[in-house]
């Protein structure tokens, strides 16, 4: 297991160019303004263990956003995702027993003997709710009580897993397998162990395929998805479906209500009356 | 293909040069190998010689697109869906589901193979997967997933929320 600060001197020149962005991916901090970064990067035990601690998180967050609560899932914004935890020492049944003894003050905080050897490590064995179980459990410990602190980590066995070791031996490694958050790790991953291998991107694909994906969306999808780029909304533009979503007879084209929205949302018609009927006949002028 | 030719296997080399060895009536899905064999007169031939070698397909991938094609073999041939309806992304088989629970990457390539072979079943399912993985984000998570660069001045981009608007959930 190799751990942050490690990877930092291995990839990268100084521990402070590991921004936190980098980290925790998507707080929607203005990057620019992330000037406390040191708060982070410089602590003793980043620099001493590769370690984070969550209070200086904490802190940060409330730096840079008025929210007064922080919760550890809002770090790691884990919204709809599938989950691999492994757990060193826990199956499914004993570590949820532990997590609700955890919570209900039940184990005393100082679990640094605890050391346990089973695996949770099978894909999906842990929902959201199950993961919210976690997070609570993570809350427990409060903002201040320093010594909860997590790392992150990168397991050779598990070469796009996120691990979060706490400083009670036991670990978790989450696997993040949602495609979203997969692609945003893979990408911040990419900067510091290797430059050519970690990350995918749509246009990597060739354009024919990339055709065949739009030609598999619907109207709403591809909206949004024209939304993304320049170049995406000429995709769009050009896709299958907008050639020929329109059936034009003699002298008439008809176009359904969805397809009209598209159209509109592409610009290329000006006027939308959303009363109409779902089926609409667009006289040829 | 005579019933002699389909109990016949064939062997694939990858890309870096990994052989797998195929039964015929398994890779007939592909199309650019039949075709292949067609050309070359092998297709009744009893042994179809040295390993075709399949440029630009990884041993991983290839072993992907084997085992996709073993589970499909005997799938009914799929009507042509030329028409312009618009198409449906929620009729994926649970065991594709589970088969393209595969990184992007993985993916990606899984496309690219299916395409260069000629799989139309796997790359219409793998397509698919990919516009599924898009359905429901919004254009910042898309960006993210894929890499997109927003090249949208501010001011474009709020213009092309507001046209966009209709579409948010």
């Amino acid at each position: 297991m190799r751990y942050l600060k490690e990877f930092i001197q291995k990839y990268s020149k100084t521990i402070e160019s590991f921004e936190l962005k980098d980290i925790f991916l998507d707080l929607h901090f203005d990057i620019k303004e992330l000037k406390n970064l040191k708060c982070l990067t410089s602590c003793k035990d980043v620099k001493e263990n590769g370690l984070i601690d969550l209070s200086q998180i904490y802190k940060l967050k409330q730096c840079y956003t008025n929210m007064t609560e922080f919760t550890f899932e809002e770090v790691l914004h884990f919204e709809g995702a599938d989950y691999i935890i492994k757990s060193d020492g826990f199956n499914q049944e004993n570590f949820e027993m532990y997590l609700k003894m955890l919570k209900n003050g039940e184990v005393h905080r100082n679990l640094k003997n605890l050391r346990v050897s089973s695996k949770i490590s099978s894909r999906n064995n842990l929902n959201s709710k199950k993961l919210a179980k976690i997070l609570d459990a993570f809350d427990f410990f409060g903002e201040n009580d320093k010594s909860f602190q997590f790392n992150f980590v990168l397991e050779k066995s598990y070469p796009k897993s996120i691990c979060f070791v706490s400083h009670f031996e036991y670990s978790f490694v989450v696997k993040i397998s949602s495609d979203y958050y997969e692609g945003i790790i893979e990408n911040r991953i990419k900067k510091f162990v290797r430059q050519d291998d970690f990350s995918i991107g749509w246009f990597d694909l060739p354009l024919e395929m990339r055709q065949l994906i739009i030609d598999e969306m619907d109207i709403k999808t591809r909206c949004k998805f024209a939304q993304c780029s320049k170049k995406c909304e000429d995709e769009v533009k050009i896709s299958k479906y907008f050639l020929t979503g329109i059936k034009i007879t003699k002298n008439q084209i008809h176009i359904s209500l969805e397809h009209l929205y598209y159209l509109y949302c592409l610009e290329f018609i000006d006027v939308l009356d959303l009363d109409e009927p779902r089926a609409i006949v667009i006289y040829k002028t | 293909m005579t019933d002699a030719a389909q109990e016949r296997s064939i062997k694939l080399l990858s890309s870096d040069n990994e052989t797998f060895q195929v039964p015929r009536n398994v890779i007939r899905l592909s199309n650019t190998i039949n075709t292949l064999l067609q050309d070359l007169g092998l297709d009744d031939e009893e042994d179809a010689g040295d390993a075709i070698p399949v440029q630009n397909v990884t041993s991983t991938i290839l072993k992907k697109v084997i085992a996709w094609c073993q589970h499909h073999h005997e799938d009914p041939v799929a009507a042509d869906d030329s028409d312009s309806r618009e198409k449906r992304t929620d009729d994926i088989s649970s065991w594709d589901v589970e088969f393209l629970k595969v990184d992007q990457g993985t993916l990606f390539e899984l496309i690219l193979a299916a395409n260069y072979l000629d799989i139309k079943g796997l790359l219409d399912v793998s397509c698919k997967t990919v516009a599924n993985m898009i359905k429901g984000k919004s254009p910042e998570e898309i960006r993210r997933t894929f890499n997109i660069k927003n090249d949208f001045t501010p001011e474009e981009e709020e213009q092309i929320r507001k046209e966009n608007a209709w579409c948010e959930d």
